[in-house]
């Protein structure tokens, strides 16, 4: 068992679905400790809660796996998956199955402790930490929409085909989408810095 | 001037690397000369590069237990059309509820953010050496209004789209992600199979020059030997030593900040340089390394390094494959040297990175 599963993490992901696909169930395993963290931050971007991010990741596993027969080989899996999970977290926002949303000075229902009060540690860059709080307030503030979108860019470093795929678009709403949503991110930066220096170019 | 800016998602397919050569030649001579555009990219990047380090990851209690509680939910799904997406109990298994602060990840966003903006400047550079050979179906073009198979309303059905992208789509991506510097870019055109037009290799180097005084001002605690890389442009050699002399020095101090000492451990224990040096590491340090970069890739305990990581076991594969790649193979190297270039947390990484994955492209991409 142990030789097994050593064993299989010498294997690329293609031959990891073949086991899987050929009743080595247990392989899949691997394939979840291989994209669970990008798999996490994609859906934690989207649904923003852990518990809401930890369901949409687990479901997003199971519906990969009664997939599995319809991947196609040679294609990446990682990137197959994470559209899996958009499509997922984001089907879940829809249907209401979300806890709410807690501020990000709020007490987070995970047990992390509030950015707030993280970025009063005394231990910490100060800087850093307003421009990082800047940032995460400013996403936070977006529409779902053009969250999903930048999401799926920027964490999960998805091509506009593979975004387009997630969320159901044409690549030409992709495009237009994202470039709304990244105006609209720093247009909450500059709302919510004013002293910070952004130039608008135009 | 305003009506010269080109639209705004043209600009970001354009730094995204989604558009085909024509369009990204016109809007690269664009924002060569627009410093508005310059910052306007420069500006996303930036807040990109906040939000990509900045998101809290769960304890490893919780990724520790992920995988249990998948299988759970799986096991004995013999039939898996029949069962509808029922919840299984989720009591089981670690939940994260233990936090782990990820103050080591923020703390290296900070140089690593000093890194990202250095690397996100350089991201408008556009390099038409290694896209000599453009794929037909370059995504991003703005009246490509194909359909995905995926509709609005399908958003449930358990069958994901695949989307498939020939290899040599998917490597173009890939190396839109990366950025060039002056000195690799002479060394490629000179290097790269097909030449890219004089008119674009004209643009290509004025825009290295914009870019290293760039790079100078907008970060300097990564500010590169300036004086060395300027007075030997052409001298790719020493400018790539004086480089990686920097960034293995940095890396030697900082060490990683989680994983212990995996990779440093693992790259002692065979001889290899903390970053990739072709002419200081064999494709035989690369085979008897492998199997112990791939334990560090997989258990994740590669941590602050793993753009490193990645890039030796692109480099094994390569190595082990020994010029005969079939496309699983070619994705998986592109893949691996594409992460090395977003995860990297230092200039001369990603800047290493990005050159190999050229290099593999110009020398393997199919067709070629």
């Amino acid at each position: 068992m142990t030789a097994a599963r050593s064993d299989r993490t010498q294997l690329a992901d293609d031959e990891v679905v073949r086991r899987v696909r050929a009743g080595e169930t247990d392989a899949f395993a691997e394939l979840v400790r291989r994209t669970q963290r990008d798999g996490y931050r994609l859906a934690r971007r989207i649904m923003r809660q852990h518990e809401d991010a930890d369901d949409a990741l687990q479901e997003s596993y199971v519906k990969a796996f009664r997939a599995l027969d319809r991947f196609e080989e040679g294609r990446a899996f990682g990137p197959w998956f994470l559209t899996i999970v958009a499509r997922t977290a984001l089907s879940a926002l829809r249907q209401g199955k979300r806890r709410a949303a807690a501020s990000l000075d709020g007490p987070a229902p995970d047990g992390n402790v509030p950015l707030a009060e993280r970025v009063a540690d005394p231990e910490q860059d100060p800087a850093v930490l307003e421009q990082w709080l800047l940032a995460e307030r400013a996403f936070e503030a977006l529409t779902e929409e053009h969250r999903a979108v930048l999401a799926l860019r920027v964490d999960a470093d998805l091509s506009y085909a593979d975004i387009a795929a997630a969320l159901g678009i044409p690549i030409g709403t992709v495009m237009s989408r994202l470039a709304r949503a990244r105006e609209a991110l720093l247009e909450e930066m500059r709302a919510l810095s004013p002293k910070r220096r952004m130039v608008d170019p135009r | 001037m305003m009506q010269n800016h080109p639209p705004l998602e043209e600009l970001f397919a354009y730094r995204d690397g989604e558009l085909d050569l024509e369009k990204r030649s016109l809007i690269e001579a664009h924002v060569l000369s627009c410093s508005a555009c310059q910052t306007r990219l420069d500006e996303t990047s930036d807040a990109e590069g906040m939000l990509r380090q900045g998101l809290q990851d769960p304890s490893d209690d919780y990724f520790k237990g992920l995988a249990g509680s998948v299988m759970e939910r799986v096991a004995g799904d013999e039939s898996p059309r029949e069962r509808p997406g029922r919840r299984a109990s989720l009591d089981e298994g670690p939940r994260g509820r233990a936090p782990r602060l990820p103050w080591a990840a923020i703390l290296s966003a900070a140089s690593a953010a000093a890194a990202v903006g250095v690397v996100v400047v350089m991201l408008v550079q556009r390099q038409d050496a290694w896209h000599g050979a453009p794929a037909p179906g370059v995504v991003g073009l703005p009246d490509q209004t194909e359909s995905p198979k995926a509709a609005e309303g399908n958003l449930d059905e358990d069958a994901p789209v695949v989307n498939e992208a020939p290899a040599n789509e998917r490597a173009l991506d890939a190396g839109d992600l990366v950025e060039a510097k002056k000195g690799d870019l002479a060394a490629n055109k000179a290097a790269a199979p097909s030449a890219p037009p004089p008119a674009a290799g004209l643009k290509v180097e004025q825009m290295g020059a914009v870019r290293e005084e760039e790079i100078t001002t907008q970060s300097a605690s990564e500010a590169l030997p300036e004086a060395a890389l300027q007075k030997a442009p052409g001298d790719v050699a020493t400018r790539v030593a004086a480089l990686r002399a920097r960034a293995e020095a940095a890396a030697v101090g900082s060490g990683p900040s989680t994983g212990g000492a995996g990779f440093a451990e693992v790259a002692a224990r065979h001889g290899l340089p903390l970053l990739y040096d072709p002419a200081r590491v064999s494709g035989g340090m690369l085979l008897s390394a492998e199997p112990d970069l791939r334990v560090l890739y997989q258990t994740g305990r590669a941590g602050d390094d793993s753009a490193r990581v990645r890039l030796y076991l692109a480099e094994a594969a390569r190595e082990r494959a020994a010029g005969s790649f079939d496309a699983e193979t070619f994705d998986s190297i592109v893949h691996h040297y594409r992460r090395a270039v977003v995860l990297a947390r230092d200039v001369e990484t990603a800047r290493i990175a990005r050159k190999r994955l050229e290099d593999f492209v110009s020398r393997n991409a199919p067709g070629e």
